[in-house]
């Protein structure tokens, strides 16, 4: 029966593979191949862990359903498309947004596939969030300050300070209260989204910092990069309350189960681009490591790239407690962690 | 007059004192005017902004002020690095501030703490210099390398780095071979490499002038 699903799923472009599991070493559950024919040049998973998207080298983004591997979506990016540099679903899991060289900002509806908004910002977008009532995108500009944009009014609210441009991620926080920006000068940038201001800088982090994720409770901002630490940090005052300390290694993601409990980090070798990147799994309240994972299928990507690294390298725990794991070629592995 | 006072002057004041002085002679049938204005687009056109490059994954603020990063017995080739720092407009940068870092001799960055790793600030003249060791080569680079990041009022700050001519990825021809490491996009940043002392206590001397632009 297996072998039939095997044969079946391939037969659409999907494998699904690698199963198998060991309690004191642990293994992927499932491992997706997901594009076949045109390699990804980064992916977003969504922050339900229902679907992954990817943007392919032949200018089009992919979406796959995790649970059954299904391709669902295929979306145009139209001219300059090739060159998407960022992508992020909504909270909700409904709409998929993507900005790039194209120096515009799209957003899909994934359940009817029809672009529903487009935003033109002047300027290649390097990063880009949505929020989660889905009022305000945040937008990265190569080298230039982020921009909040207001979706109902197409115009920007707010430009944030900088000492010089770029930015490497922007999450909201699950509240609608908080935008963090990691911020290429190595500040962190907590903005009170009520007042449109800068809220708190984060002293403590003293290097360029690459993922950033809000607890689900808004409590806390996780942070982690090139100083090879996770920092969880009080969003009113930029107080780095606790630090994980895994690998020697740079933070290329990070991401956070949604009942609070497992905190789970990618690192990417610095100095190897072809070597190891592995993921931890920390139990969050006591601070101790849950599981060290490598994935072997994965190539991650990486190296002196830290751009490829943060935008091709992304994990996201599922609503079931899963570990989603993408890699930089074109493979999803999803880990089960007890 | 100093070349402070030089500087302070406009483009077209320093063109009319000289002119009148006799330091510039037309020797054209164009209009004065029109070789003014040729002699000033051509001299802007010398103060192109320094390259930009990339600010790469490990810089860290806060470096300490210090004009040696070379710890005694530090292996590794001894290394001068110095220059001016200006602006497109030729007007000098007193107090620009410029913070610098790169590798060991190995190839390896201080993460933990601030070795090999400076905050500096350039004199009255906008000059600036330090004493390092070369860098080594960085396993996922191809050139030996030191980031730069130079800010100062009413100019856009600058990140780029400085290569050197000497580097063995090069193969003693900077000009054909600078495209060899992807991230060297300007043959302007590889700079000429200039070995003093003697054999027993040599030292690499590197000079690299730095014009901003104008915010």
């Amino acid at each position: 029966m297996l072998g039939t699903g095997l044969r079946g799923l391939s037969a659409a472009g999907v494998l699904l593979a690698g199963l198998g599991w060991a309690a004191d070493k642990p293994a992927p559950r499932q491992t997706i191949e997901l594009t076949p024919n045109a390699a990804l040049r980064l992916s977003a998973i969504s922050p339900n862990g229902e679907f992954i998207a990817g943007a392919c080298k032949d200018g089009k983004i992919r979406v796959w359903e995790i649970s059954s591997g299904k391709l669902i979506r295929t979306l145009e990016l139209g001219q300059g498309g090739s060159d998407a540099e960022s992508m992020q679903f909504s909270q909700d899991g409904t709409v998929l947004a993507a900005g790039g060289h194209a120096a515009n900002v799209r957003l899909w509806s994934l359940s009817t596939g029809e672009l529903k908004d487009q935003l033109t910002t002047g300027a290649p977008v390097d990063v880009v969030a949505l929020s989660p009532d889905l009022r305000l995108v945040a937008v990265a500009p190569a080298e230039l300050p982020v921009e909040i944009w207001s979706l109902q009014e197409h115009k920007i609210l707010a430009k944030l300070p900088a000492k010089f441009g770029g930015s490497a991620a922007l999450t909201f926080s699950t509240n609608g209260k908080w935008l963090a920006s990691a911020d290429s000068d190595t500040e962190i940038r907590i903005i009170d989204l009520d007042k449109m201001a800068v809220r708190a800088t984060v002293d403590e982090v003293l290097m360029e910092t690459f993922a950033i994720a809000f607890t689900p409770d808004s409590s806390m901002l996780l942070a982690g990069g090139a100083d090879q630490v996770l920092a969880a940090i009080e969003p009113a005052t930029g107080k780095v309350i606790r630090r994980f300390v895994g690998e020697p290694w740079p933070v290329s993601n990070v991401c956070i189960s949604r009942d609070g409990r497992s905190l789970g980090a990618i690192y990417f070798d610095a100095y190897d681009s072809a070597g190891p990147a592995p993921a931890l799994v920390w139990d969050f309240s006591t601070g101790s490591v849950r599981a060290r994972l490598s994935p072997a299928k994965i190539h991650f990507a990486g190296g002196a790239n830290v751009k490829a690294a943060t935008a091709s390298n992304q994990c996201e725990f599922a609503s079931d407690g899963k570990l989603l794991l993408a890699g930089g070629q074109n493979q999803l592995e999803v880990w089960t962690i007890q | 007059m100093s070349s402070r006072l030089l500087f302070s002057l406009s483009r077209r004041e320093m063109l009319q004192k000289c002119m009148a002085m006799g330091a510039i002679t037309i020797a054209s049938s164009v209009s004065r005017d029109a070789m003014a204005a040729a002699f000033e687009a051509r001299e802007r056109e010398l103060r192109k902004p320094t390259p930009s490059n990339d600010l790469g994954p490990f810089y860290k603020r806060r470096a300490p002020n210090s004009m040696n990063l070379r710890a005694t017995g530090d292996p590794g080739l001894p290394l001068g690095v110095s220059g001016r720092v200006f602006d497109t407009l030729g007007q000098i940068l007193p107090q620009a501030t410029l913070e610098v870092w790169q590798t060991d001799h190995y190839g390896h960055y201080d993460i933990e703490g601030y070795r090999y790793r400076s905050t500096l600030i350039a004199d009255s003249q906008g000059e600036y210099k330090f004493d390092s060791v070369m860098p080594g080569h960085y396993p996922d680079r191809v050139c030996q390398h030191i980031h730069c990041l130079v800010t100062a009022p009413g100019c856009k700050p600058l990140i780029t780095q400085l290569y050197f001519a000497s580097d063995r990825v090069f193969d003693g021809d900077p000009d054909r071979n600078f495209t060899r490491d992807p991230l060297i996009h300007s043959r302007e940043l590889v700079r000429p490499v200039i070995l003093t002392g003697d054999p027993k206590d040599i030292k690499a001397i590197v000079r690299f002038d730095l014009c901003l632009e104008r915010a």
